[in-house]
């Protein structure tokens, strides 16, 4: 995922996505993200990333001006996948 | 005429070719009200321009039913669909920082309220919408004396019965979608017609009419139960017991009005169009409460 062109409907959504990102970095560590699978809608998401085989949960919601409002760690494995 | 829902730009009435080109277009340049309107309720994917026609016409084809009715189904799937809001999901039984959350940001939608109301008042030419709004006002903001206080005087006593004081309360900025929200509904009700200000103020008042459950709302505004139990105080009862008796009739008796009177002056379309406007405000506002909750949450 890092260093691959996304495309965004607004500015808002980058916004949310960057946030998103440097959120999940600074809660893991990582210095980069290899992928992230997100789910739910407006009310709230959740979000599965991948680094070198390692996995890392959240769930998160946004408010109107694209802000993280809600933000909790769901956890993950430490262990490569297989 | 026709109106844009995320904008309230005008267009020929029942032009939904032009509504559609309008929307693609925004969507195009990445507007993000735009984007959203249509994510929200078209399509999240980018359709072709006579699809999304057809779609928008749908959407806003009335079929049988009264604007009234219309109005009730899409202000239910937007705020108690599967899954509701996430604010009345948090009132059903709201902790002290749920609660300050509303007092600390509805304080500042009341005072909106009053304006939004007296424009209507000042621009209608109907003597029996003045005095529905008169009615209003005195509910929510002028009370009736210390036996029957305002709504607006029974949020003050909540928070202030939940430990901050009125004067931290009425200090207190709102956030920023409170802001944005208020700053939009106030040029609702004092530059687009006196109907559509109408339909776009008390048609929120929908979100605490008890009788939304019956016509398929998946929750009420909060449980009915923590009126009669400990679970709340006194204070925060008498708040919430007000809304719960009083707002089923006034958005009945408002959306009565707007029925009659979008028909008679031919504004259908355009009350349609700032109803779903509001509503999209009132979404943003009520996660402003949820935002300012957080701040009490220990």
């Amino acid at each position: 995922m890092d260093g691959e062109r996304l495309f965004f409907c607004c500015d808002i959504c980058l916004r949310e996505f960057r946030q998103l990102v440097a959120r999940i970095k600074s809660e893991t560590g990582w210095d980069r993200i290899d992928s992230v699978q997100v789910a739910g809608d407006r009310r709230g998401r959740t979000c599965l990333a991948t680094r070198a085989g390692t996995r890392y949960e959240c769930a998160f919601a946004f408010n109107a001006e694209g802000s993280l409002r809600e933000y909790s760690s769901r956890g993950g494995s430490e262990r490569p996948d297989p | 005429m026709t109106k844009c829902p995320a904008c309230l730009t005008a267009f020929p009435k029942g032009d939904w070719a032009a509504l559609a080109q309008h929307l693609a277009e925004r969507a195009q340049r990445s507007d993000a009200v735009h984007v959203r309107w249509l994510n929200q309720n078209i399509s999240r994917k980018r359709i072709p321009l006579d699809d999304l026609e057809s779609r928008i016409h749908q959407f806003f084809d009335l079929g049988a039913r009264p604007l009234s009715a219309w109005i009730r189904s899409r202000f239910i799937s937007k705020f108690y669909g599967e899954p509701p809001h996430p604010f009345p999901a948090a009132l059903q039984h709201p902790s002290r920082a749920t609660l300050l959350g509303y007092v600390f940001e509805h304080q500042h939608f009341l005072r909106q309220w009053v304006r939004s109301c007296a424009y209507i008042m000042a621009r209608t030419d109907q003597a029996e919408v003045a005095r529905y709004e008169l009615d209003n006002l005195n509910t929510e903001f002028g009370g009736f004396g210390t036996p029957t206080p305002s709504h607006y005087e029974l949020l003050l006593q909540m928070g202030e019965s939940l430990g901050v004081s009125r004067a931290q309360i009425l200090n207190t900025p709102p956030l920023a979608s409170t802001a944005a929200a208020i700053q939009e509904w106030n040029r609702i009700a004092t530059e687009e017609h006196w109907v559509e200000a109408v339909a776009g103020m008390h048609s929120l008042e929908l979100i605490a009419n008890r009788n939304l459950v019956d016509e398929g709302a998946s929750i009420s505004y909060f449980d009915p139960r923590i009126l009669n139990g400990t679970e709340v105080n006194a204070p925060a009862k008498a708040f919430l017991r007000e809304g719960y008796e009083a707002d089923a009739g006034h958005s009945d008796e408002a959306l009565a009005l707007v029925d009659r009177f979008a028909v008679e002056l031919d504004r259908v379309e355009e009350v349609q169009a700032t109803f779903l406007r509001s509503a999209d405000l009132f979404d943003d506002y009520l996660i402003a409460r949820l935002e300012r909750a957080a701040q009490f949450e220990s």
